[in-house]
């Protein structure tokens, strides 16, 4: 008798935890589905001197609205810093939830990180019709390594040639259309005190090089250029010597004497929106450090084409120059992951790819222009250049971040004069060539 | 009294100190000597490569041109850091009027971080608004005007007045303390010995702080071997490596050129570099010699 009483207790007790435990778990189901999540994000869109920091923060802002759950936690590195911080975070295995990067290239060590595994494949997020449809091919060309998708296309570039009407029409000089109108303009502009060129010669920049790649590139072709760099090419070829002469007689003492201590937004404001300086040549990403008072003035035309050179059309260097990433771990957590995935999604969506625009950041989205009314004539004019211009990719894409680190500081000396043409070659030559 | 006996249980209370040092200076030592014979990405197993890095340092212009620089910036820093720390001490010793005030001010900007420090400075530098230009201008001397951090000649020079400056203060006080600890008798008797200030200086002041001078020296030459953030801030290493050092090149070797086994041997060569001078100063005979008491010194020290 007692041990039936024994018996029958513990069965009761064996169904009461039993029962209890399917509960908590559906419970803790249900809770799951709104715990806390907090995303990292490692990013350099926002932060003083980002032109994308407040659409930035309001698309976070409205995300965080939309998902109560989900705090958006920032790590936020200005510019190429972004570059160290994510090597760091992959070489410490803390690899952020998401993070902006550049293309999934070596030249950003995105081999290494696609290798190590860490790195989220976002294959099955691009191939969902919403998102898949809203970019061309090219972009997801880019955004393939080995038949994945690594990254959402996120921001495009290009390399505008911006003139400032004005500075010519009182210097009484034509606009550089051709090669000898550039030549001539140079040497005229300095002769009067005005600074040919707007360029910033911090390594950390990465900028210096744009009038070098042009130069190559028309005079060679994009390809034997990028050869060039990855090594498989001389630069001890008598063409080439003389692509680097003609670069060089345009470049010369030819940008600000404090150039090297002015990031390309200073450098811009000093120099280009008080009409100081005549022309750019940068990355479209510093479109809006343009004054928007001043921005009438300026005007996009073609790089000219260089007289006996392989290129006879109006090339413009392009590409896809930020995409969104994701961590493998984070991807595979089954509360995270789906939140990552809408993230993404969100932040590269139509609308937020039509906010940017509407801060002259050119955007890769099919059909996606920014508002007249909140860019610029100038912004304008750029996105249709851009969209038209034959692309060539950037020469940058053949070097290796090691080499990066000699080649700015070197093409920095060039600008002062330090070389021939002949020594110039030789300084590539044994820093590129195998 | 006798010697202090050795307790075992007395390794307990150094156990904290021992292990906090064991982890974030040991280690990391034994580490970054290991993968300095390593070729390393960061991401990838370090593939072990000899002394190549070690080789490919002494064929790196850039790294040997950066040694130069900082043995430029440890002379300049013993003498003028230490120098007129030394000698301001000497003056502000004796309490004159304001000496509470002058004392604020010397040492004022060792207070201020090193950031806000290069973004002062690199606003005076500036070529158009900078103060050091139009100071240049007002007092007729405008053909000196440059871009003082843009320039290859200058730039170099530019970045390490700021530390060289700030730390005056900082050696100031350190002195000021080594100095209050003279005796008063010993400037008296050479006052009525008719010793000028020249001669107190150099036969009081100078062999009674011959220990905190030798510290203070070791403190300015490490320093100067090892500032990272001022170059960092102010140049970059540039214009075009004309203001690289190691350090500010083992930092784009490692975290920009994602090289860090070569950064490893660069950082290695620095701490050799750093404890070669710590020994070579801390054991140096004629040091050691200035130290001992000449043979014409009373009981108290001062020289006779």
């Amino acid at each position: 008798m007692r041990t039936k009483r024994i018996f029958t207790a513990a069965v009761a007790v064996v169904t009461v935890i039993t029962m209890a435990a399917g509960c908590s778990s559906s419970n803790s189901s249900a809770k799951n589905s709104s715990a806390p999540i907090t995303l990292n994000f490692a990013t350099n869109l926002i932060g003083s001197g980002a032109s994308t920091s407040a659409v930035s923060e309001q698309l976070i802002k409205e995300f965080e609205a939309k998902y109560p759950n989900v705090h958006i936690e920032l790590q936020t590195a200005a510019g190429t810093a972004l570059q160290s911080l994510i090597q760091l975070s992959f070489s410490s295995d803390n690899v952020p939830d998401v993070f902006n990067f550049w293309r999934p290239q070596p030249a950003f060590n995105m081999d290494k990180y696609i290798a190590s595994g860490k790195l989220g494949d976002l294959s099955s997020l691009a191939a969902e019709p919403s998102v898949k449809d809203l970019f061309d091919q090219s972009a997801w060309t880019t955004a393939t390594v080995d038949g994945k998708v690594w990254g959402i296309p996120l921001e495009s570039f290009s390399v505008p040639f911006i003139v400032n009407t004005k500075v010519f029409a009182e210097a009484g000089l034509p606009l550089p259309t051709t090669w000898d109108t550039l030549v001539s303009d140079v040497a005229a502009l300095k002769a009067k005190g005005i600074i040919p060129w707007m360029v910033s010669q911090m390594p950390a920049e990465q900028s210096n090089e744009r009038l070098l790649d042009y130069v190559l590139d028309r005079e060679l072709g994009n390809q034997k250029a990028l050869d060039l760099y990855a090594g498989k090419v001389s630069f001890k070829s008598p063409e080439v010597e003389k692509a680097l002469a003609d670069y060089l007689s345009i470049s010369v003492n030819a940008g600000p004497s404090d150039a090297s201590a002015l990031t390309n937004n200073a450098a811009i404001a000093k120099y280009f929106n008080t009409g100081q300086a005549a022309m750019m040549l940068t990355n479209s990403g510093y479109l809006p450090a343009i004054d928007k008072a001043v921005a009438s003035d300026m005007k996009v035309i073609p790089f000219p084409t260089i007289p006996g050179g392989a290129q006879t059309t109006a090339n413009m260097e392009k590409d896809l120059t930020a995409l969104m990433y994701a961590s493998a771990k984070g991807l595979a957590d089954p509360n995270k992951g789906p939140v990552i995935k809408d993230f993404l999604k969100f932040f590269t969506s139509h609308e937020a790819q039509t906010l940017l625009a509407n801060q002259s950041i050119l955007v890769p989205a099919i059909g996606v222009k920014g508002d007249p009314a909140s860019t610029s004539t100038l912004f304008v004019d750029v996105q249709a250049q851009s969209a038209a211009a034959p692309g060539d990719k950037w020469l940058g894409n053949a070097r290796t971040p090691s080499q990066q680190q000699v080649f700015y500081p070197l093409v920095a000396q060039a600008w002062t004069g330090a070389f021939t043409a002949t020594q110039f070659a030789d300084q590539l030559e044994s820093m590129f060539h195998k | 009294m006798g010697a202090m006996k050795f307790r075992p249980r007395l390794l307990f209370f150094i156990a904290p100190a021992a292990t906090l040092y064991t982890i974030f200076f040991v280690y990391p030592l034994i580490l970054t000597f290991l993968r300095s014979f390593t070729t390393w990405d960061g991401i990838s197993a370090p593939v072990f490569n000899g002394i190549a890095n070690y080789i490919e340092m002494f064929h790196d212009s850039v790294f040997l041109t950066g040694i130069v620089r900082i043995l430029i910036w440890a002379a300049l820093a013993v003498v003028i850091k230490v120098g007129l720390g030394l000698v301001f001490a000497a003056m502000l010793r004796g309490r004159i009027r304001g000496y509470k005030f002058f004392t604020s001010v010397f040492f004022f900007p060792v207070v201020i971080s090193s950031s806000a420090m290069c973004l002062v400075f690199s606003l005076m530098y500036d070529k158009d608004i900078g103060i050091i230009n139009q100071f240049l201008d007002g007092i007729g001397l405008g053909f000196l005007q440059q871009s003082w951090l843009s320039n290859p000649n200058t730039a170099f020079f530019a970045a390490i007045a700021v530390p060289i400056y700030q730390d005056i203060g900082f050696f100031l006080i350190i002195f000021l303390a080594a100095l209050q600890g003279i005796p008063n008798e010993l400037y008296e008797s050479a006052w009525i010995d008719g010793a000028n200030s020249i001669q107190v200086f150099l036969r009081v002041t100078l062999p009674l702080s011959l220990g905190t001078l030798r510290v203070c020296v070791i403190l300015a030459v490490t320093s100067a071997f090892k500032t990272f953030d001022y170059i960092f801030l102010l140049t970059g290493g540039g214009p075009a490596n004309s203001s690289q050092v190691p350090a500010t090149w083992m930092y784009q070797q490692t975290f920009q050129a994602f090289r860090y086994g070569y950064g490893d041997a660069i950082a290695m060569l620095i701490f050799v570099l750093s404890f070669a001078v710590s020994g070579l100063v801390m054991g140096s005979r004629s040091m050691g010699n200035l130290r001992q008491r000449p043979k014409r010194m009373d009981a108290e020290g001062a020289t006779l």
